[in-house]
């Protein structure tokens, strides 16, 4: 496999990895989004930079790091939630959680077929592109809080099966 | 188990939802200022958010399916040139550090990552390889749809398509809420040294439970991989290109799959280039030729086939109806009887050793657990390179390197594997690996390259055998004019000797490699024993190779037929490095349950 291939499936196979670091410091999806394509360009730019051997995740995860604090810096349209100091420190533990990302999402996978099909749906409905309390809300016509409190005790749920099947595979920190 | 502090939970799911007050954004920052756990939580709440986030949301504007390289280029170039124009307007708005802030980002690192991209004029060469690299990265991020937790419909007979997409990068606008995300049919349910392509050969990376893109042609350039569409079953042998349509048709253009249906209620069809085969509750394969000829074996129940049909719909009748253990070859000519033993199919994913096995990418493997009435199958080869027992051989499965083995009962013992045409020209290096268990160590063929209508005694041949001094041996015999001659000056041979006797009764892994102008080695656990120079070419006029079977010459004397066992025959066209020969002992259980072979290879 030559160089360029390695790096196209190394950075490919980084998407979801990248992409839950980014929103873990950004917390927009949208943000997190437009990041992730800015990431990828300066990875592909400075990809001459990255030495074959070393970690590229680590690599990816310092140069996604800036990009969100560069982000942050250009795009002022709004409040910034959490301080440059409390991003860092996010970022330490973002990083060593991350190389669980792919058997957290298959747990997750799992997790979602054992749910109540009315709790799935409600996943789905947030989820799905343009989702909203407010949107899942009207569509069942129930209050914007029994939909938030509805939310939380499935992610809750999720979070418990997720925590158990790593648990039982031997993979939980 | 616990996920942590309810508290925090409840304070994440409100943040996340745009739902928090602006006194409790502030309780979480406090909390994750203070509170070690409370950021660990943090992220893995974000984790759940974020995959759960990715899943879902509409595709990035990526099409692939029929844009050019260069139109993507071109598409990409486009993209870039808006990014850059966006942040020129950003840079103008915060022109006033920006040196300063990114000077002290710069000195956070180890390696300067220097301005940010807006400064950068991609040239258009770069920008080609940038293109591939972001619909690739893109194409990654299609993938987030909605799991098939809750099954999409779709018009009943007709093909699902999706809306048409810009032909660029960009970050999707949010759909308005009434537009429906795509449908997913189909998850990749599992894959055993599968390698990915789009249809236009950009590489993709799928994982374990990762959806497939509905209305997306897929290449599966090696290996093998099991789809589960909907409660159905699918295992895909490369080298093949498909596309799902729905959850109950998939388009084969080339490959071979194998179907199991589960869902009886709803009939699923499989499209070929010369025919709708159409599954009537049942098991069955249908193998699609480069040539476009489709092959179909029916393991249970029934399968109507439509030849030369694109649509059909429950009032057309078939042409033809299949029963169990029967199959058929539909060309564009019409519909032609064949073998069901004609073709062979993976009926399910490797385990983890077969796995690694294949990781190393042979040209043929046959393992002997697939085997059936007089048939050794190949695994995954692009070859057929089917086996056909001849004699007193017997699949035997309680003793056995892995699953099953082959038994060599007598002197009428053979199994003979025709070449498919060109592999001996394809042959100018070979490596050849296999488990045996002799019962003695008097003179045998074990294993053999030869040609058809000669036998084993041949003007060419290679062997691996116990010769006279009862050694294992890779031994290579050639005629120099070709002619059979006991002229001394008309042949010449090479022999490479083991240097200990094998143990009857015990399972060895013997490996032979050779290559023109090379060398001829051999190797006998993973320990390289002798080798040998090769004077020319080694592979003339064979066509075939023979696991044991009727006697020939060793060292002018009349051998005996081979009997005791063989397991784990492996062909490379290629010459294994000493490493990968130890890796291949290491792999399997029974070099797992031996010691671990070392010491300095004999040999140049």
């Amino acid at each position: 496999m030559d160089r360029t291939t390695e790096f196209v499936q190394q950075l490919t196979d980084a998407q979801r990895r990248l992409y839950a670091f980014i929103l873990s410091l950004m917390v927009h999806p949208d943000d997190a989004e437009d990041v992730l394509q800015e990431v990828n360009l300066v990875l592909w730019q400075k990809s001459g930079e990255f030495q074959p051997g070393t970690s590229f995740d680590a690599w990816a995860y310092k140069v996604a790091h800036l990009q969100v604090l560069a982000y942050r810096k250009r795009v002022q349209r709004q409040r910034v939630l959490l301080d440059d100091a409390l991003l860092a420190r996010i970022a330490d533990v973002a990083r060593d959680e991350m190389a669980s990302v792919e058997d957290r999402r298959r747990a997750l996978w799992q997790c979602l077929q054992k749910l109540p099909s009315q709790q799935r749906e409600m996943i789905r409905l947030r989820y799905s592109p343009g989702g909203s309390v407010q949107a899942i809300a009207d569509a069942l016509k129930r209050s914007v809080g029994a939909i938030s409190q509805a939310l939380y005790r499935i992610r809750g749920q999720l979070l418990e099966c997720i925590e158990r099947q790593q648990a039982s595979e031997g993979k939980l920190s | 188990m616990s996920s942590g502090s309810p508290q925090v939970m409840q304070l994440l799911s409100l943040l996340l939802d745009g739902q928090a007050t602006p006194e409790q954004e502030q309780q979480i920052v406090e909390l994750l200022k203070t509170d070690d756990a409370a950021v660990r939580q943090y992220v893995r709440v974000m984790m759940l958010h974020a995959t759960l986030q990715w899943e879902h949301s509409a595709p990035l504007a990526v099409h692939v399916e029929e844009a050019s390289p260069l139109e993507e280029a071109l598409a990409l170039e486009a993209h870039a040139a808006e990014l850059r124009a966006r942040r020129e307007r950003e840079e103008t708005e915060h022109r006033r550090d920006d040196a300063d802030f990114w000077l002290k980002l710069t000195q956070q690192m180890d390696e300067p990552i220097g301005p940010p991209v807006r400064h950068i004029v991609i040239p258009r060469t770069t920008l080609y390889i940038a293109a591939m690299l972001l619909v690739a990265v893109g194409l990654g991020i299609i993938y987030r749809y909605w799991p098939a937790a809750t099954p999409a419909t779709e018009p009943p007979g007709a093909i699902a398509h999706q809306p048409s997409v810009e032909p660029h990068v960009t970050p999707q606008p949010k759909p308005e809420p009434s537009v429906p995300p795509a449908p997913i049919y189909a998850r990749l349910a599992g894959a055993c040294a599968a390698a990915w392509t789009t249809d236009t050969g950009l590489p993709l990376t799928l994982a374990q439970g990762d959806p497939l893109p509905s209305d997306q042609t897929l290449v599966l350039r090696q290996g093998v991989a099991q789809l589960a569409i909907e409660n159905n079953i699918a295992v895909i042998e490369a080298p093949a290109r498909f596309t799902v349509r729905s959850s109950q048709r998939l388009d084969l253009a080339q490959g071979k799959v194998y179907g199991i249906v589960n869902d009886t209620a709803r009939n699923v069809t499989i499209h070929t280039p010369t025919a709708v085969i159409v599954d009537l509750g049942t098991e069955f394969g249908v193998r699609v030729q480069p040539t476009g000829e489709s092959d179909v074996v029916v393991y249970s129940g029934r399968v109507a086939i439509y030849p030369g049909a694109t649509e059909v719909d429950e009032k057309t009748p078939p042409a033809q109806v299949l029963e169990k253990a029967t199959a058929a070859q539909i060309t564009h000519t019409g519909i032609h009887p064949l073998e069901p033993a004609a073709v062979d199919f993976l009926r399910d994913l490797p385990d983890s050793y077969t796995w690694e096995l294949l990781a190393t990418r042979p040209l043929a493997y046959w393992n002997f657990a697939d085997s059936q009435e007089g048939r050794i199958a190949n695994l995954l080869s692009p070859y057929r390179m089917t086996g056909r027992i001849e004699g007193a051989a017997l699949i035997d499965r309680d003793d056995a390197v892995a699953g099953a083995s082959l038994r060599l009962v007598d002197d009428t013992a053979c199994v003979v594997i025709d070449d498919e045409p060109g592999m001996d020209d394809r042959l100018t290096a070979y490596t050849v690996a296999m488990w045996v268990k002799p019962l003695s160590t008097t003179p045998q063929n074990i294993f053999l390259r030869t040609h058809s209508e000669l036998g084993p005694i041949v003007r060419f041949s290679h062997q691996v055998r116990i010769d006279e001094q009862g050694r294992f041996a890779h031994y290579v015999f050639s005629s120099v004019d070709g002619s059979i001659s006991a002229r001394a000056d008309n042949y010449w041979y090479l022999d490479a000797p083991a240097t200990d006797s094998p143990k009857p009764g015990e399972w060895q892994h013997v490996v032979i490699s050779a290559q023109d102008h090379g060398w001829i080695r051999l190797y006998i656990n993973g320990r390289e024993q002798k080798a040998v120079a090769v004077p020319g070419r080694l592979q003339r006029e064979m066509n075939q190779w023979r696991i044991g079977g009727p006697s020939g010459l060793v060292s002018g004397e009349q051998s005996q037929p081979f009997t005791g066992w063989v397991d784990e025959i492996v062909l490379y066209d290629r010459v294994l490095t000493p490493a990968e020969i130890t890796h291949l002992f290491n792999i399997s259980p029974a070099g797992a349950r031996g010691s671990n072979p070392h010491g300095n290879p004999i040999g140049p």
